[in-house]
């Protein structure tokens, strides 16, 4: 993609076609940015997203917060530090400390009221201060590179934690200053960026587009030979294979092994997919005196010979978790290719030929994995993964399903409005795509604006066995609308705690509270492309059908139809 | 000329997001409905991509129809 006019091309093609996901941007500036729409739009298609992009009014950020519709928006700001004031970067370093002090003082309150009102926004994404495009010459920090770090500072602190920074210097470093700022353009129009510049900002932001819509990669699935160490360990053997940092040509592969384990640190499940003696394998991870992705660091190994499609669909099910939440990362065109054939949803990385392209293309590695919000839940994840499978054991040990469930030891929590629990919360509805029985996707403002009303209920739940503790795994938002009318906006639940009946002990517990409050319950279920296994979850509850659409079937139940069933009294329930 | 008017239109078409038909000899920004300062501006940036000619601020001005801006087009190419 060499020019606009080539993106304009490539975007007129893709624009027509129709996409899963949805998200609506509007874009804040005081610098002419217009040709980034194309950008966005053309992006965002390839993962996927239809993007309705809009505009603010030219330099008018602070009014347009305060007046604009921002609910359910992802907003862009542009916000040009040269052009808070014409020609400021060529008038600041006159500027007497009493002027700049002004002018910095003004700054400020408009940023403070612009964060006030970013709150309602699903996502905001702003642009750090920066004096780059007019200081880069020079030796010494000016007056206005000085100007864009105190600003940056103030916005550390004062800013929503909501906002995602993005260090637009970054832009400009990837295809050099010649390429990315229209100086010409800046002078005749405020046209201050241009082609290179609109391609690697709309790169750089996307993965906070693919997490709005729920795109996001769970699992980091490693081939061994040429991408965790140098060398086929089928043909050289351990001994011709290389790992070592202190060499250069082993450095680039312990590189990915330490980049995979940050992964796995951040809550990434890590597996093994390698077409290789499994004990041969099994040797190197347990012996090899320069290995530093340990065998307890891994979710699981698929080393056969099967095909790495096959293996992967396995794992999938063997997870519970969708095979497009998985990256596959393999070295051989064959492999990656047949990946491509076999399993589409899987995202493929290829390893350059080159070790050097190989140790600085690992940096993108975690963009894949970005998330809106992290969370504590995230640590515990390999650990949970790992009962799973021991689960899976155990039942194939049990006699009987329901024999096998009773001898668990099953305890749910249930957490009615609890403000500790904001941000997981959250963190689940962006989230949760399988058993969602509606899937809107909230921020923490939006939980915590339910949590404080008295019109919602929020009940969240943790699972325990004899086996561990899944943490937070579930949630049901209710709103009470009308006079004892009551409906569910949200149910989900984590698929890793699915198949022990615990969803029907949780919505027992919840409708014998909810009927306190009202007389009829309704629901929804609104179809996505991944909950069809909850199509006809709420008849299984006690709900009956009261309109049906391709789209949406709406269910209700009443406060005189509810009773207890007693079948799952194996669960025990308690109330944090 | 007629391979200008050709490439003109296609990407006029492109920028104001107009089927192509509906780029006749004779539009101006009054036809068009994104044919707005920043679809000006959208405009030259393509045109300047696609023959690697550049305008001037004067240039510009002028370009006010369908045919001026190809003329003008031309006489960039032709010095």
């Amino acid at each position: 993609m060499n020019s606009y006019l080539d993106l304009l091309k490539a975007n007129a093609q893709l624009k027509q076609e129709d996409q899963p996901h949805s998200i609506e941007l509007l874009l804040l500036n005081n610098i002419t940015t217009n040709p980034i729409k194309e950008y966005l739009e053309y992006n965002c298609a390839l993962h996927n997203i239809k993007a309705g992009v809009t505009f603010g009014d030219y330099d008018n950020i602070v009014q347009n917060t305060q007046e604009l519709n921002l609910e359910n928006k992802a907003v862009l700001i542009f916000w040009e530090l040269a052009n808070c004031l014409h020609g400021l970067e060529y008038k600041i370093d006159g500027f007497s400390e009493e002027h700049l002090g002004a002018l910095e003082r003004k700054i400020k309150a408009e940023l403070t009221i612009t964060f006030n009102a970013l709150s309602k926004a699903s996502l905001v994404i702003m642009n750090r201060f920066t004096a780059m495009p007019f200081s880069f010459l020079q030796t010494e920090s000016g007056a206005l590179e000085n100007l864009a770090n105190r600003l940056n500072q103030f916005c550390g602190e004062f800013a929503p934690k909501s906002v995602k920074w993005i260090n637009i210097d970054k832009c400009l470093v990837q295809s050099g200053i010649d390429q990315t700022i229209d100086y010409k353009g800046y002078l005749k129009n405020k046209l201050l960026y241009k082609h290179a510049f609109y391609w690697n900002y709309a790169q750089l932001i996307q993965p906070y587009f693919n997490a709005l819509t729920g795109q996001i990669k769970k699992l980091l699935a490693l081939d061994c030979d040429n991408t965790l160490w140098k060398g086929i360990l089928g043909e050289d053997g351990v001994e011709g294979i290389f790992m070592d940092e202190s060499d250069y040509k082993g450095q680039p592969f312990a590189a990915a092994q330490y980049r995979a384990m940050a992964l796995g640190k951040r809550g990434v499940l890590l597996a093994l997919a390698s077409k290789n003696n499994a004990t041969d394998v099994d040797a190197v991870l347990d012996h090899h005196q320069n290995l530093s992705l340990k065998q307890a660091a891994l979710v699981a190994k698929k080393v056969n010979w099967e095909s790495k499609g096959e293996n992967l669909m396995q794992l999938a099910k063997e997870l519970n978790i969708g095979a497009d939440s998985f990256v596959f990362v393999d070295d051989s065109d064959f492999e990656v290719q047949l990946m491509q054939d076999q399993m589409p949803s899987v995202t493929t990385i290829q390893v350059p030929k080159n070790a050097v392209h190989y140790y600085l293309n690992q940096q993108q590695w975690v963009n894949y994995f970005v998330q809106l919000d992290g969370s504590p839940e995230d640590t515990k994840k390999l650990e949970q993964y790992k009962q799973n499978a021991q689960r899976a054991n155990a039942e194939q040990k049990a006699q009987d399903f329901e024999g096998f469930l009773e001898s668990l030891d099953l305890e749910l929590t249930i957490h009615i409005n609890d403000a500790a629990l904001i941000s997981r919360m959250a963190q689940m509805t962006q989230k949760t795509n399988q058993f969602n029985l509606t899937t809107p996707r909230y921020t923490e403002t939006q939980i915590e604006q339910f949590i404080n009303s008295e019109e919602y209920d929020c009940f969240a739940f943790s699972v325990k066995d004899k086996f561990g503790d899944n943490g937070i795994t579930g949630l049901c938002i209710v709103n009470y609308y009308e006079s004892a009318t009551a409906n569910i906006d949200t149910l989900l639940m984590s698929c890793r705690i699915l198949g022990r009946k615990v969803e029907f002990r949780f919505l027992e517990e919840v409708f014998s509270i909810v009927f306190q409050k009202a007389d009829l319950l309704n629901a929804a279920y609104k179809v996505s492309k991944k909950n069809a296994q909850v199509a006809d979850f709420y008849p299984k509850v006690g709900f009956e059908i009261n309109d049906n659409s391709e789209q949406m079937t709406l269910y209700s139940t009443k406060k005189t139809t509810f009773e207890r069933s007693n079948r799952y009294e194996y669960i025990t329930v308690a109330y944090a | 000329m007629h391979e200008i008017e050709e490439k003109l239109k296609e990407i006029m078409a492109l920028v104001f997001e107009v089927p192509k038909e509906d780029i006749s000899e004779t539009a101006s920004p009054d036809d068009i409905y994104n044919w707005d300062s920043i679809g000006t501006i959208n405009l030259i940036t393509a045109l300047e991509d696609e023959f690697d000619i550049e305008f001037e601020e004067e240039d510009i001005l002028e370009m006010l129809t369908f045919q001026l801006i190809a003329i003008k087009i031309e006489e960039k190419l032709e010095v």
